[in-house]
Formats: structure tokens, C-alpha cells, sequence
């Protein structure tokens, strides 16, 4: 997308919103943002693994962080999970960019409230060091609640106040078959019900990790343990890449399986 | 200079030359030298480089060894042989060094028991294998008792010249033999030893003798120059030796059946296996080729089950398989049987082309095309194995385009047109895993590093700025400087223009990655009843999704589930498959064969044209093809129906390789198919398509589909209305459009991962364990785009240089389109109610490859529209534009 275009927005419930090519929603009500999955260092961890990335994947998150806080002005940052990689210990590079990042929250006065996700374990302290707020294992304000979504979060005792609840760590993504056989993947955002609740799953800010093919996966194969509960109903996919698509999810399940596309053979 | 040798020497001449232990040795042993050996038993011992290229069983591997050991055997009885390494012998199979090793056995315990019998007291000569299973505590004492001579394969001979305290006792290594070079010379394994005997070469104090062994290989010139490299630009002298003519041929081509289209194909099949065993009964051990494993077992099953039916004097155990897939065990077991003549028939795939010692085979059997001359006379050439035998082979074929294929190829084998084999040129991410190596042992200039690299053939034009490139690519020249540190593999001093080892895990990250074969995990895949099917590879099972269809071994499946290394599948034979197999077994059709096709095509036609009798038609081709005349009326009819199919259309364009005929017509789904008779073979097939389909796409911004197969390709194009993209394509503009083509294919992505593996950006193994997460952790797209953020990126150049040299033929591809340019070759469109005759195996196979023109977001926006249509518009919401 260039510069000057005009980025699709769209509402989702309430007062959320959310912008084409952008991995984060707005609330607008308590004026936050809120991104989850930036997995800062992860080509550091893949270089441990063996696999050696020529480039970083620190700016483009910047870049899209920039872009985010240029349009919304947020008086807050909300980071549901996976701010940085690692399962060890941070290295040099992650702190380096974990600093930038917060560096670029302070200069401009906007506040960071951090909730932990699974890989945060050596996060702690980097973000003392800086005083930024850290949540374990979740955050509520006001009709929200935020967790990283790797474990299940007590819903009931948030003083019954809790409407939404927003979550990561799935870093959902919709796959669609062409009649040619060619599977493209999509970045998305996911809604539910959940009993009276709504729950919405962020898709991932960091752009080099995989997602999972939501829409080809049985519910028992989906990564955060809420989503397999018997009362969660996937309702609605929405695709962040390219433009702004919202589809009922169970129509993603059926549409685009192969079962129901017609073969390509000519004869 | 590369010459031919001329001198025969008389068996008298060549011992008045050689250790007298071992003219008595040969004497008790052999009654005469084959040609081999009285052509390269003196240049050998007068330390001459020499490439040998004659058929299996014409005494090569001995003519290799015999003066060497001739040469150890004097230094022995003067106790003058030191504890180093005098010879390496070099085998591309770690089962036939262990073969070779007997085969050195032989004359050595022969010659020391006559030298016992004479009281003359002989140092031993010491040999031992030493391959990747070789255990520490062995090579610990190869330190100490260094083998004279040194069996290995090329990838452990690229460790060694690493191995610290081994390497000390290569210094002075006086011979090189490469065996079974035919093999290694045309793919990058062969590119990988051509650096490792040029690293081996600047090692050693003085140059060491190269001596080459060869079954049946056309250009010789060029594969002696691989040989023995390069040196001030100019090959090093070479004297080849060839004796290929020396077997007497006979081979026949058979069909089943009398129409191969109308008869059941169970009956078919039923009659050839009746040949089948006909023949093996008639001979003593009969040698069975398929082109593909799982083909091997299916002529396996098949007649065992006839060898139960019925009581024969044939057993069911005496009828044996052989391929890659089976477990060592089973596979020795197997040759052992073979070699004392415990079985009568043996079904191998390719595992037995090579120069395993097999024993007595009276006839090959051929079944299918094996798509070259070269590789016809390779395979034929395994019966007959004494030297006065003649070779025997039946070639059966149970597929119209098949049989005429082979028809010309056995003609052509008469004649003995060899098809031209190719030698890959420079591939980088083998370059970067010598230079890794290089650096660990020294730190080097540019320059010298540059001329070390350019001795050997396949390096000799690499430009100095392409060695940079890698350079800067190994020490992460990519990334910031201070991450260097962490991301370097090498250290590289641009300015100054040296480069050398960094960090402590480069030897070990060096031993264990290197090789060049990718890091394939196979997937075996069966049927509900637990009957082997095939194989897949893991990254195609990746993207099935339980539904899919997809072709394995000719037939559609439909996937049903996997779990570790093995899929379920069940048969789909009637149904059409949902995915396209970017996955072929299947050999191509060499170049060279397709123009000699095309050539019959032409004769062919033009017999029917002017009326000639059917009769003598039908002579022409038993006569010309050796063909019975089940082949021959099927041949003719075949090109009758072709003629006529045209002449009812009016068309006069006849398909050879001098006429590309394109028929369109719209399938059942309303989309365009195109169909090119492009007579070329695979490889320039597969180039012409996709440049093709890319030139389409760009016009309608759709997919295209396309199919490839060795007689030409088709594109499906949805939509009714499309260019001719042959017009647009010239030799010229061919590699950019193809260029960006590739980078829209499924291919593409699966090579650079292929070529990323090479070139250790992504390890196999490192710090101690095997890497398999890493196919999971990150895709081969994203890997892919972030790699194009990198100007020249040597890891992506290779990667297009390998598909479109090696997978593709694009220096071919380029010669049809100049004599397009030129009026040689014709081209015309023509539009038909139904696919021709010769477009049915086109039309049929399946989509091998699609070219993705459509822009993400199209597709994107079209499935929106469609699920829109389907549920309405008001359940939806709308997106708003903003400012």
C-alpha cells in the first residue's frame, strides 16, 4: 500500500476496530491499542536452530507500529503476549529491539501495559528495568479482558463485569484453496461466543512466523485451550492482509476444502 | 590435452613392465587381457591421467588397480612402503566400495601367496574402507596402520581432507580413481568431488595420477576434462580409453497386445506378465528393469502370485526386488543371492544400473521407456556380463508414445547415437560449502582461493565477483556488522581481500552438513489394506489435507490420513486429482532421442501420405525398430489415426519436431486448453510451459494450469479467449519470462529450500541434533521473500540457475526458439472438438506445475464474491472506507 492511500476500516463489536494490512484493534472506549504474537528475536532463535535469516523482521513491526499509533493516537499499548521470542535467555539483539520499541512508546507518552504469553519467561527483566506494567496471568479493564490465551484464564471471577475478552498465541490464519489446487494463506482475526461472552483471537504481528490454517483444523487441533471448550463457537474470520474480508466461519470450513472444489482435469 | 588412446599393447609388452608377482598372478588367473587393459595398463603404470569407458564386465576396476598395485608391490619388497595413503579409490556407493573391497582382495592375497610360495618377503599392502559408518575407534587406527589405499565415496573424502591429523597422510598420495564417474559427472555430486580432488590437489606436495572409470557416456571428451580438471585455463592432459564396442547387441521390442488402446488394460497387463515369465523360464537369471520403486514391487507381487498359482519349476523366493527403499539387510541379502545364481528373476528400479557386481545375468528386461540410449545400452549392457557374451535385452511396452519412443531409441542404440549427458555449471551453494571448508583449515586470499576453485571443470568460468557474493553470503555480509559474530559462518576481510574460519562450531557444522543430496524425508504411502503404494515427500504431505487427489505412480489417490513417515491413502482410479503432483519420478526424455522421434514422426507421415502399403510399413518398422509385430501394426495405427484425426479437420500441419501443432478446444468447465506438440523432450518442455503460462497469465491475470510431459505440454486457462504465447517468446526475452514464471511456481519454493539445505543457510544438523523443526518453524515463502531483500543473493541465483539448467533445458529451449525465429520450425493453431490422438497422454496426466498470475488479493476477493453470492449479502459486514 503506498502512502496517502486510504486503508479500509471496519467495526467490529462495540467500539473495536480494526484496519486493513494492520495486525492490532482498536478499543476505541479506553483508547488502547492492542497487538499480541510480535515475537521479537525469533530469527535468533532460528539461527540456534540452524536456520540463518539474512534480514530482521524488527522493522517492519516498527513500521507497522508507527503507522498504527499515527492514525489511532492511542493513550495506551496493550502487548497480549509474545512480545519477545526466546526460550531462553534474551539475547543482545532482543534486548536491543525490546528497547527500542518501548523507547518509542515513551516518546511518545504512550502507556505500555504488557500481559504474559508463553515464550516471556526472561522478559521480566528488561521490562523492570524500564517500569513498564506487566500482567500475569491477565489484564481487565473495564468489559475486557486480556490474556495471551496459552492457558485458560478464570473468566466468571472478574467481577462479572468481563463482556470481551481478547487473546494471541493461535496466530490464526485462513487458508484457501483455488481450483488449480493452490493453497494462499491469509493473516485473520477471529470472533466467538463464549457462553454470554465475546472473545476475539488477534492474529500475529511478528510477519515471519507461521500461522495455523484455522479453517482446515478440527477444533481439538487449535493451539489455546479455550478455543477447544465445547461452549466456544467460532463465528466470523476476518482477513487483515490485503483489504478487509469477513467471512462466517463455517463457511471458510466448507467452501474452501478440496471435497467441494471441482477437479481441474480436462477430461 | 585430451587425447584418445591409439597403442594397443600385446600381454607380453605390458609385462615386461609390471611387478613379475603379478604377471604371475594374471597368468594363474586370466588367459588373456580384456581390451581395457591392454589399451590402459601402460599409461596407468607410466602415471598418465586416464578415463576408461566400456561396459560392465570388460575388466575396468581391475585395469584401474593392476598397475598400481604392480607399482606398490616393488616399493613392498624393498620395504620401502611407508604409513600413508598412496591411492584413493572413490566410489559413488558405499555397498560397492564394500564390493571393490573384495574385488582388491582378490589379486592382493593371490599375489602374496605366490610371493610366499617363492620365500620373497613383501611389506603388507594395507587397504580399508572409510565411509560415514566407519566407527572413531577404526579411524583411530587408520591413523596408525594407514591404509595404502583408500576406499571411500566423494562426501567422506570432503571430510577427510578436513580431518586434522588424517589429511597429514594424503600429502603424498600418488593416484585418484574416480569409478562409476558417469554417475556422479551430471548432478552436483559429481560437482562437489570435481572441488574436493581440486582442494585434495592443492593439499598435496606433488600432482597425483587421476584415473576414470566409465560405463557407456557420451561426449567422452568432456567427462575426461571433469576428470582431470582444469589448469591455466586449459584442460590437464587426458588420455581416454574407449572400448564400448566391443559387446555384440541384441535387442528387441515388444508390445502384449495387438491394439494397446482397445484392449482391457487388465488383459494387457495379464499378457505381459505371461511374456515375462515366458522369458524367465527360457533363461537363466533374467534382470528386470521399471522405471519407478513402486513399479518394482508391483512386477514383484505380480509374479509371485503367478509363481504360487501354479506349480513351477521357478520357486517364489527365487524372484527377488531391488531398490533404495529396502533395508540394507534385505538389499545384501538380495546381491548375495544374485552373485551365486540363487534366483532367476530380480526387479530393480535404478539401484542396479550401477556397477554392483551381479553375476551372471542372460537377459534384460526393459520395462517402459527408459527415456535415453545412453541409459538403454547401461541397462542392456548389465547381461552378458563375460566379455564374449552377448548382451540381451526385450524392451516391453504397454503405452502407445512409450512404445514409438523406444522403437526409436533402440534404433538409434544400433546405430550407437548416444545422447549427449550434461555437467552442471558452477552451482553456488556447493561452492559455499567448500569455501566453509577451505576456511577452516587456512585463512586465504581471494585470488588463490579463486584459482584453487577454478581447476576444477565445473568451476573453471566462475567469475570473481560470483566468489564474493558467496563469500559475503557465508560470513553474513547480509546482516548488521556487529551481528556478524553470531550469524558468520566464515570470517571475510573485503577490503583486504582474505577470508578465513570463525567461530567453534564451524568444523563440526562442516561435517555435518555437507553433501549435496536434499533433505528429502520420504513418506511412505499405503493403501487402506496396508499395500505399499509409493513414496511422497514430506513437504508435499505437509500441504494434503484429508480429500485431496493426487497421481502417485500413474494412479489417482485420494489422502486419507498420516502419522510419522507413513499416509493412508485409498485408490481414486476414476476420479481426478484435486492437486497437482509437483513431484515426478519419472526419467525425461532426453533432447537429443525427441529430435530423433520427431525425425521418425516425419517418415512415418510421410509413408502414410503417399499411400505405402501397410505391409511394408509394418516391415520398415520390425525391421528398423527390431520390433515384433504387435508393435509395429500398433505404431501404425497409432500415426494412421493421427493423419486422419488432422486430415477430417483439413489440418496439414503434422506434429514432428520441424511442425508445432497447438490444438484448442474448451473442456467440460468452460476453460480453455491448449495443447502444444512440442517434440523436444521434458526438460525444454518444462521450460517452454511455464514461460508460456506466464505470458498468458500476464494478459488475463488468471492461474494457469499447465501439464508436461516429454512430447509437449498444455496450459488450462479459465476463460475463453487467450493469446498464442510462442508468438511473444524469443530466444531472447525466454530467461527473464521464465525467470519470473519459476518464482510463481510450487517448484520454486520446494528448490530453494533444496538449495538453502546446500548452502547451509538452513543446517541439517547442528549442535548435536538433527534438525527437523525447522521445516515447521518457518516456510519456504517467507524464507523466500526475505532472501529477495538481498541484491545478488547467492542461495536465490542458485536456486534459478538449478531449475532452469538442471530441471529445465533452457539452452535448448532457446535453440527451438531461434529456429522458430528463423522459419525452421512451423507453428500452427488449430481448434478441435476433441483432444487428437497424440494429445491424449498430454491431456491426461494431470497439472504438474501452475503459474500463479493472479494477484493474492484477486483470489481473494473473488471467493468473497462467491460465498456472498451464495449466503447473501446482509449477513455480513461491510467494510467502511476511511480517511
Amino acid at each position: 500500500m503506498g502512502k496517502g492511500k486510504a486503508l479500509n476500516r471496519m467495526k467490529l463489536t462495540g467500539d473495536i476496530e480494526i484496519m486493513e494490512d494492520k495486525n492490532s484493534v482498536f478499543l476505541r472506549d479506553i483508547g488502547a491499542i492492542v497487538c499480541s504474537d510480535l515475537h521479537i528475536g525469533y530469527e535468533q532463535a532460528l539461527h540456534e536452530m540452524g536456520v540463518t535469516l539474512p534480514a530482521s523482521q524488527y522493522p517492519l513491526i516498527k513500521k507497522e507500529i508507527e503507522e498504527t499509533i499515527e492514525i489511532y493516537d492511542p493513550d495506551t499499548i496493550i502487548i497480549n503476549g509474545d512480545l519477545k521470542h526466546e526460550f531462553g535467555e534474551a539475547t543482545r539483539q532482543e534486548w536491543r529491539e525490546v528497547l527500542d520499541l518501548l523507547s518509542l512508546f515513551s516518546s511518545r507518552k504512550i502507556g505500555v501495559k504488557v500481559v504474559r504469553g508463553n515464550h516471556d519467561n526472561y522478559l521480566i527483566p528488561i521490562l523492570k528495568k524500564t517500569g513498564v506494567e506487566f500482567h500475569d496471568p491477565s489484564l481487565s479493564i473495564g468489559k475486557y479482558l486480556f490474556f495471551h490465551g496459552h492457558r485458560k484464564v478464570k473468566v466468571e471471577n472478574v467481577e462479572g463485569r468481563t463482556e470481551i475478552m481478547i487473546i494471541g498465541h493461535e496466530h490464526p490464519a485462513i487458508a484457501i484453496r483455488d481450483e488449480l489446487g493452490i493453497t494462499n494463506k491469509y493473516k485473520c482475526l477471529l470472533e466467538a461466543n463464549y457462553k454470554q461472552l465475546r472473545l476475539i483471537v488477534l492474529p500475529a504481528m511478528s510477519p515471519i512466523m507461521p500461522g495455523s490454517e484455522v479453517n482446515f483444523l478440527e477444533k481439538n487441533q487449535l493451539l489455546s485451550p479455550i478455543l477447544r471448550e465445547d461452549e466456544l463457537e467460532l463465528s466470523r474470520a476476518t482477513i487483515v492482509e490485503g483489504g478487509l474480508y469477513s467471512f462466517p466461519f463455517e463457511e471458510l470450513r466448507t467452501t474452501s476444502r478440496p471435497n467441494n472444489m471441482d477437479s481441474f482435469s480436462p477430461l | 590435452m585430451i587425447s584418445f588412446a591409439e597403442k594397443k599393447y600385446t600381454k607380453e609388452e605390458v609385462f615386461k613392465r609390471l611387478n613379475p608377482l603379478v604377471k604371475e598372478w594374471f597368468n594363474s588367473t586370466f588367459e588373456n587381457l580384456t581390451p581395457s587393459q591392454s589399451y590402459g595398463l601402460i599409461p596407468i603404470f607410466e602415471e598418465k591421467n586416464v578415463l576408461i569407458s566400456s561396459p560392465t564386465g570388460t575388466g575396468k576396476t581391475l585395469t584401474g588397480f593392476l598397475s598400481i598395485i604392480s607399482k606398490l608391490l616393488t616399493l613392498s619388497e624393498k620395504g620401502e612402503l611407508e604409513n600413508r595413503v598412496y591411492c584413493i579409490y572413490i566410489s559413488p556407493l558405499r555397498a560397492l566400495s564394500n564390493d571393490i573391497y573384495r574385488n582388491l582382495e582378490t589379486p592382493l592375497r593371490g599375489i602374496v601367496e605366490i610371493a610366499e610360495r617363492k620365500g620373497v618377503k613383501l611389506q603388507e599392502i594395507r587397504h580399508a574402507v572409510r565411509t560415514g559408518d566407519t566407527s572413531q575407534y577404526e579411524r583411530q587406527k587408520m591413523l596408525r596402520k594407514t591404509p595404502h589405499i583408500l576406499i571411500t565415496t566423494p562426501e567422506s573424502l570432503s571430510i577427510i581432507i578436513n580431518a586434522k591429523r588424517f589429511r597429514e597422510k594424503l600429502k603424498n598420495v600418488k593416484w585418484v580413481i574416480v569409478d562409476e564417474i558417469h554417475s556422479l559427472c551430471e548432478n552436483k555430486r559429481g560437482t562437489h568431488l570435481a572441488l574436493t580432488l581440486e582442494r585434495l590437489q592443492n593439499w598435496c606436495n606433488k600432482k597425483f595420477v587421476r584415473i576414470g572409470l566409465s560405463a557407456t557416456i557420451h561426449p567422452l571428451k568432456e567427462i575426461a576434462e571433469f576428470l582431470v580438471g582444469y589448469e591455466n585455463g586449459k584442460p590437464r592432459d587426458c588420455l581416454i580409453i574407449d572400448v564400448n564396442y566391443i559387446k555384440q547387441k541384441e535387442i528387441r521390442v515388444f508390445t502384449p497386445v495387438k491394439d494397446l488402446v482397445f484392449e482391457d488394460p487388465e488383459k494387457t497387463t495379464e499378457k505381459m506378465y505371461e511374456k515375462i515369465m515366458e522369458l524367465v523360464k527360457r533363461h537363466r537369471t533374467t534382470l528386470i528393469f521399471t522405471n519407478t520403486r513402486s513399479g518394482t514391487e508391483r512386477v514383484v507381487f505380480h509374479l509371485k502370485k503367478m509363481l504360487k498359482d501354479q506349480i513351477e519349476e521357478i520357486t517364489e523366493e527365487e524372484v527377488a526386488a531391488h531398490h533404495g527403499s529396502l533395508s540394507r539387510y534385505v538389499r545384501f541379502d538380495t546381491e548375495k543371492k544374485l552373485k551365486e545364481g540363487r534366483l532367476r528373476a530380480i526387479v530393480s528400479s535404478t539401484s542396479l544400473e550401477l556397477g554392483i557386481d551381479i553375476g551372471y545375468i542372460d537377459l534384460v528386461i526393459q520395462i517402459g521407456s527408459p527415456k535415453s540410449v545412453t541409459r538403454c545400452l547401461q541397462r542392456i549392457g548389465r547381461s552378458g556380463h563375460a566379455l564374449h557374451e552377448k548382451t540381451k535385452g526385450i524392451m516391453i511396452c504397454m503405452d502407445l508414445d512409450d512404445l514409438v519412443e523406444v522403437a526409436v531409441m533402440v534404433k538409434e542404440a544400433y546405430a550407437n547415437h548416444l545422447d549427449k549427458t550434461m555437467i552442471p555449471e558452477k552451482p553456488l551453494d556447493v561452492l559455499a560449502q567448500h569455501i566453509l571448508g577451505m576456511a577452516i583449515n587456512k585463512k586465504w586470499t581471494v585470488e588463490e582461493a579463486l584459482k584453487l576453485i577454478r581447476q576444477s571443470y565445473p568451476y573453471r568460468n566462475l567469475a570473481m565477483e560470483e566468489l564474493v557474493q558467496v563469500l559475503k553470503y557465508l560470513s553474513g555480509g547480509h546482516t548488521d556488522f556487529e551481528d556478524r559474530k553470531v550469524y558468520g559462518k566464515i570470517w571475510f576481510d573485503e577490503e583486504e581481500g582474505v577470508f578465513g574460519r570463525r567461530g567453534k562450531f564451524a568444523r563440526v557444522i562442516y561435517s555435518l552438513n555437507i553433501g549435496v543430496i536434499p533433505d528429502e524425508v520420504m513418506i511412505k504411502v499405503y493403501d487402506e489394506n496396508g499395500k505399499y503404494v509409493g513414496n511422497i515427500e514430506e513437504e508435499f504431505l505437509q500441504r494434503l489435507i484429508k480429500g485431496d487427489r493426487f497421481i502417485l505412480g500413474g494412479k489417482v489417490y485420494e489422502f486419507m490420513s498420516a502419522r510419522g513417515a507413513r499416509a493412508k491413502v485409498k485408490p481414486a482410479f476414476s476420479s481426478k486429482p484435486t492437486v497437482p503432483s509437483w513431484f515426478s519420478e519419472q526419467l525425461p526424455l532426453s533432447f537429443d532421442l525427441a529430435l530423433k522421434i520427431g525425425e521418425f514422426r516425419e517418415k512415418m507421415f510421410s509413408f502414410i501420405k503417399e499411400k505405402k502399403e501397410k505391409a511394408e510399413i509394418i516391415r520398415y518398422i520390425m525391421e528398423n525398430c527390431r520390433t515384433d509385430e504387435n508393435s509395429a501394426e500398433s505404431i501404425h495405427r497409432y500415426f494412421e489415426t493421427q493423419y486422419l484425426f488432422l486430415k477430417s479437420l483439413k489440418v496439414n500441419c503434422l506434429p514432428t519436431h520441424r511442425n508445432i501443432l497447438i490444438e484448442e478446444f474448451t473442456d467440460e468447465k468452460g476453460r480453455k486448453n491448449m495443447v502444444f506438440h512440442t517434440l523436444y523432450g521434458r526438460r525444454v518442455n518444462e521450460a517452454l510451459s511455464r514461460a508460456c503460462a506466464y505470458l498468458v497469465g500476464e494478459k488475463i491475470r488468471r492461474n494457469i494450469g499447465l501439464t508436461v510431459t516429454d512430447n509437449g505440454f498444455s496450459l488450462i486457462i479459465p476463460g475463453k479467449n487467450a493469446p498464442n504465447p510462442l508468438e511473444q517468446l524469443t530466444p531472447k526475452n525466454i530467461r527473464e519470462i521464465l525467470g519470473k514464471a519459476i518464482r510463481k511456481t510450487e517448484l520454486m519454493k520446494r528448490k530453494f529450500r533444496h538449495c538453502a539445505v546446500r548452502s547451509l543457510m538452513i543446517l541439517r544438523n547442528y549442535k548435536g541434533h538433527e534438525i527437523r523443526v525447522s521445516r515447521q518453524q518457518i516456510n519456504a515463502n517467507t524464507l523466500l521473500r526475505i532472501s529477495e531483500e538481498i541484491p545478488g543473493f547467492p542461495v536465490l541465483k542458485e536456486t534459478y540457475r538449478e531449475i532452469m539448467e538442471d530441471d529445465m533445458d533452457v539452452k535448448n529451449a532457446v535453440r527451438v526458439l531461434e529456429k522458430i525465429r528463423k522459419g525452421e520450425i512451423k507453428i500452427a493453431r488449430i481448434e478441435t472438438p476433441v483432444p487428437s490422438p497424440f494429445a491424449h497422454n498430454i491431456v491426461l496426466v494431470g497439472l504438474s506445475d501452475v503459474v500463479l498470475m493472479e494477484d493474492r488479493k484477486e483470489a481473494l476477493k473473488r471467493l468473497y464474491g462467491e460465498i456472498i453470492k451464495k449466503i447473501g449479502v446482509k449477513t455480513m459486514y461491510k467494510p467502511t472506507e476511511q480517511g
